[in-house]
């Protein structure tokens, strides 16, 4: 049966998971974590892997840069597409913090929002 | 304009000092100044663009810049005044602080000071790695600025010494900016930082880690242009014959954070030599009175949300200095780190009292006790030096029928 | 067409060497140019001399021990000691003139005694030989024993029982501030300066040479070689090349000044064949430790730190001065000492064989104490060649250095501020240099990370660049108008930053 292992972070004894999983990829069982917790983690790790997206973004007029992240977990293997989707954009000031600044990002139900604000007229240093 | 009439003056506007800061206004001072070199409040939050902060505090996962951002707000609705662009040059034990900006060089003399400078980064130099000095080498917080604040790319091809959390963020962010990371060479047998970073900044984007390896040389004149990388002894010393080649143009560094105490010895603060930081008490005073200090100047925390605890109890307990409602100090308790402890902070306490200890143990370990002298005892399913352990001591513990107590040995055992 | 220059004396390289002798010259009514390959002056030898300007038996020392004991192991007195030889005449000439000098450009200058102790039989039959040499000099000196020794340096190791102190205090520079303050003052009384200008041909002409160089080409009269490591390149390119070069290398470390008060004298272990360790304090406050074996170098590319020199470095450091920790060490550095092939044992000062109108200033070490004999002395060889020396009625000796805040009083700081509010806004922070000073260096002349640093000190500090680093870089940027990722370390390839944002991941398309 194929096999994954997963680290969980749960804790730091940061447990080695073996899952194995049949064909259709539906999780059979679980070996190796000492809690709980960890077990609901490494399973919804498993199914769905997604972490928070975070990058700076290119504003226009140069000289500052804008700091971002999704406001949702994202799937993890979209995270090197989100890259270059976010490489491309140029955002016009003045911006404020919490400001959607691609709303559905790439089909992920997740926004790409400031973190950051840039006032109007920020000096170029 | 500042006032001269000063009641807290918190160096550095950090998560620690923003901390201290606001507690002390809220504590009903009138005049309390943060003194911050950079550009903005906030410290290295604004370029820690990742998230992870606040976990505990807030309970909400915020990046840097996010939650530097819930402090700054609070501090300037409660009245906390600021001066940007603006050194701490001088510093002396009775508290007077010169300090230089664009305005000029004045000299404040506050009631209380809190030390909220932070850390800094351990330079190629400082390890002495053999080679000459190309450009291309900079500490992984260094080259965080200039990604995230400058917006600069290093260059293209990373190898990045240590596995500190810092090393591991940018080994992320790197990637996510189109640079290949091709290697992390830590020398411990295990990765330095947070078990949830090796696993989102390392194994998320197959960034090797090559464990019980150091950098032996560093090669290129003008640039980097690759490293010699090798295995290291039980004494982590170089094996000859294990050396291998790494092309690269960019070699950061991540291979530890040293408080940054330069104007607390000028005060004449006592430093503890294994923190690297201030000897503080439960009230975060440190050996001068009226002398506070809180956050990473004082030991390298490892999540932020602790970082601003520390601060707040430093606030606190300037702003009760500052109006004379220090309370009285009774006969401290020193703390000792015993089997497999590194340091303690506090390093003393009061007998009797609530606290709340923070360690860090030297080797990892699992099913582990941790024991506070005979006063209380800890059960932990695993620890590690780059995570913090926190033990909360409460006024029950104390009750203790043998007596006085002037010290306790903290150690970390293995359970039977 | 490149620009065609007239010049009568170009003087190749930019070390203190050549800038000495331009700005002799520029005493008199002569066109003067210095051309240098590097994007600034004193990035060659001069930028790791220890910066002694040595007199009476340091002289003689650093004079024919050092050289002697690398190249030929053999010593007796009287081959060390040289009473009557030019590089003795010139040094004692320059160590004399160097206060007034050192008056005359602003720069630091400050007298240190020095300590040679021993702990062997070895040790003790060579400060036996320094004894000899003192006396035959006509030198003070004094034999210490332990107690003599703790009386000095209380923090050396007690291993150290015996010891020489001599009469006639040494002086010490920054090398860089004093190449640079020549330059400064060079350059205020006429002469041109010609960085990132590298030497491609030169061709004899009658009555003087066309030379080629990247920024167009020269005509002048007379060439001096101060050309450093490439002396011999140079004299090549002339077709007069009789010498070559030899190269000894050395491992240097700085030591943080939070241990300065450790060390009070320049101390020298007593000689060795092949071995010459020294621990000095320097002006910052920082110690100095200069370890290690001198051993034959390739050339000035030779500038890699080596690993096996480190544990030997530590050892003695260790041994000497127990108390420095080896995490006291902020940086560490490699760095060559040349020789010319012909006689190494002193300098070329000479018109060439081959070319009445090519002069060598091939310079060996000791070679900062002796440059204001040495260039009065190569004037006047140029004067022997025909050069008419008028002197300029409004020659200006007077150079002021950049105000460094962190040494002016409160007032004068509040002053300083005042006029130039920079001067508050502080940069390094280890070595508390302000903003103010890093401008005005971009104003003398520094266009790299390196410029800065050896003009106002910003990086030299313990954290080494961790903290200003970017903000240095930001004002270089921003005072030359040039983008960050163009701002280079010390010029050519090494740029700090090679990329802007988001440009590898559009590189595509």
């Amino acid at each position: 049966m194929p096999e994954q292992e997963i680290i969980c972070t749960g804790c730091p004894l940061g447990c080695r998971v073996t899952l194995e999983f049949g064909d259709n990829g539906d999780m059979k069982s679980l070996t190796g974590n000492q809690c709980k917790e960890g077990k609901e983690y490494v399973t919804a790790e498993f199914k769905s892997p997604v972490r928070i997206f975070t990058a700076t973004v290119l504003v226009k007029g140069g000289g500052r840069l804008l700091t971002v992240r999704t406001d949702k977990p994202v799937p993890k293997n979209a995270l090197k597409e989100l890259m270059f989707a976010i490489a491309r954009v140029r955002v016009e000031q003045p911006i404020k913090a919490g400001q959607v600044i691609i709303p559905n990002v790439l089909g992920t139900g997740a926004n790409v929002i400031a973190t950051g604000s840039i006032p109007k007229l920020a000096s170029i240093d | 304009m500042v006032s001269h009439d000063i009641d807290v003056v918190v160096i550095g506007a950090g998560p620690a000092g923003l901390a201290a800061a606001i507690k002390a206004k809220e504590a009903g001072l009138d005049n309390v100044c943060i003194i911050e070199r950079g550009e903005h409040l906030g410290g290295l939050l604004d370029q820690c663009i990742h998230n992870g902060f606040g976990l505990v505090y807030f309970s909400e996962d915020l990046t840097g810049p996010e939650y530097g951002q819930r402090f700054i707000e609070k501090a300037n609705d409660s009245g906390v005044e600021s001066l940007l662009k603006s050194m701490v040059v001088k510093i002396f034990p009775d508290r007077r602080v010169a300090i230089s900006n664009e305005k000029g060089f004045t000299y404040l003399s506050p009631k209380a000071i809190v030390l909220a400078m932070g850390c800094r980064e351990r330079s190629r130099e400082a390890l002495l790695i053999p080679g000459k000095r190309p450009a291309g080498v900079l500490t992984a917080g260094t080259a965080q600025r200039y990604v995230n604040v400058n917006g600069y790319i290093p260059g293209k091809e990373v190898v990045i010494l240590g596995s500190g959390d810092v090393g591991m963020i940018m080994a992320r962010r790197l990637t996510l900016e189109g640079v290949e990371v091709k290697a992390v060479v830590e020398i411990l047998p295990y990765v330095g930082g947070l078990i949830r970073n090796e696993v989102q900044c390392l194994h998320d984007f197959d960034i090797p880690i090559l464990l019980g390896h150091t950098i032996v040389e560093v090669h290129g004149s003008e640039r980097v242009e690759a490293v010699t990388i090798a295995k290291v002894d039980k004494e982590w010393k170089p094996i000859a014959g294990t050396e291998r080649t790494i092309e690269c143009d960019t070699l950061l560094m991540s291979a530890g954070l040293i408080p940054e105490n330069e104007l607390s010895r000028m005060a004449g603060v006592e430093l503890d030599s294994v923190t690297g930081g201030p000897v503080v008490d439960s009230s975060m005073e440190t050996s001068i009175s009226g002398i506070f200090a809180g956050g990473n100047v004082v030991h390298v925390n490892d999540l932020v949300d602790n970082v601003t605890w520390e601060g707040e109890a430093a606030g606190v307990s300037a702003a009760a200095f500052a109006v004379g409602k220090a309370p009285p100090r009774k006969s401290k308790v020193h703390l000792k780190a015993g089997e497999n402890i590194r340091y303690i902070v506090p390093q003393t306490v009061i007998a009797g009292e609530e606290v709340n200890l923070s360690m860090r143990v030297r080797e990892p370990a699992e099913k582990v006790r941790i024991k506070v002298g005979d006063i209380l005892t800890k059960g932990l399913r695993a620890v590690k030096p780059s995570e913090m352990v926190k033990v909360a001591i409460s006024s029950k513990e104390w009750e203790n029928p043998n007596g006085e107590i002037c010290e306790l040995v903290v150690s970390c055992e293995n359970r039977r | 067409m490149k620009k065609q220059l007239e010049t009568q004396v170009l003087i190749v390289g930019a070390g203190s060497t050549g800038l000495s002798i331009a700005r002799e010259l520029s005493k008199y009514k002569v066109d003067v140019t210095v051309v240098e390959k590097n994007i600034d002056v004193a990035l060659g030898v001069v930028k790791s001399s220890l910066g002694l300007i040595f007199s009476s038996y340091g002289l003689a020392n650093a004079n024919s021990l050092i050289l002697k004991s690398s190249v030929t192991p053999d010593l007796s007195p009287s081959e060390l000691f040289e009473p009557d030889t030019l590089k003795t005449r010139l040094g004692r000439e320059g160590f004399d003139a160097f206060p007034a000098l050192a008056e005359e450009l602003d720069i630091e200058f400050r007298m240190f005694r020095e300590l040679i102790i021993g702990r062997d039989e070895p040790d003790f039959r060579s400060l036996d030989l320094v004894e000899e040499i003192c006396r035959g000099m006509n030198v003070g000196f004094e034999r210490l024993d332990r107690e003599g020794i703790q009386a000095y340096e209380p923090h050396i190791s007690k291993d150290y029982t015996r010891g020489l102190t001599y009469y006639g205090d040494e002086g010490q520079i920054y090398p860089w501030e004093y190449s640079i303050a020549l330059a400064e003052n060079a350059r205020d009384n006429g002469v041109r300066i010609m960085l990132l200008t590298e030497i491609k041909g030169i061709t004899p002409l009658s009555g003087g040479f066309m030379v080629d160089t990247t920024s167009g080409a020269i005509k002048t009269k007379f060439i001096i070689n101060a050309g450093g490591g490439y002396a011999d390149k140079i004299a090549e390119m002339a077709e007069v090349r009789d010498f070559g070069l030899l190269f000894i290398g050395n491992q240097f470390h700085i030591i943080d000044k939070r241990f300065g008060g450790m060390v009070n004298t320049i101390v020298e272990t007593a000689f060795r064949p092949g071995v010459a360790e020294m621990i000095k304090p320097t002006l910052s406050g920082n110690i100095l430790l200069a370890g290690s074996g001198l051993v034959e170098s390739k050339g000035l590319e030779d500038t890699a730190t080596k690993a096996e020199l480190m544990k030997q470095d530590l050892a003695s450091m260790q041994r000497i001065f127990p108390g420095i920790p080896k995490g006291g060490i902020i940086t560490s550095y490699y760095a060559v000492s040349a020789f010319n092939t012909r006689d190494p044992e002193n300098h070329l000062l000479e018109v060439s064989r081959g070319n009445a109108n090519f002069l060598n200033a091939v310079v060996r070490m000791p070679g900062m104490g002796f440059t204001p004999a040495m260039s009065r002395y190569m004037v006047e060889l140029l004067a022997n060649q025909g050069l008419e020396l008028t002197t300029k009625a409004d020659f200006n000796p007077y150079r002021k250095r950049i105000p460094r805040v962190s040494e002016l009083s409160d007032e004068e700081r509040k002053g300083v501020i005042a006029k130039d509010p920079r001067y508050g806004h502080i940069i390094c922070r280890c070595e508390e240099v302000s903003e103010g000073e890093i401008v005005e260096a971009i104003k003398r002349g520094a266009r790299s990370v390196v410029g800065v640093k050896y003009r106002t000190r910003a990086g030299m500090g313990r954290c080494q660049r961790g903290f200003c680093g970017p903000r240095v870089l930001e004002i270089l940027a921003r005072e030359l108008d040039i983008p960050m990722t163009e701002v280079t370390m010390k010029g050519g390839l090494s740029r700090v930053l090679l990329y802007r944002s988001k440009e590898l991941l559009n590189a595509g398309g």
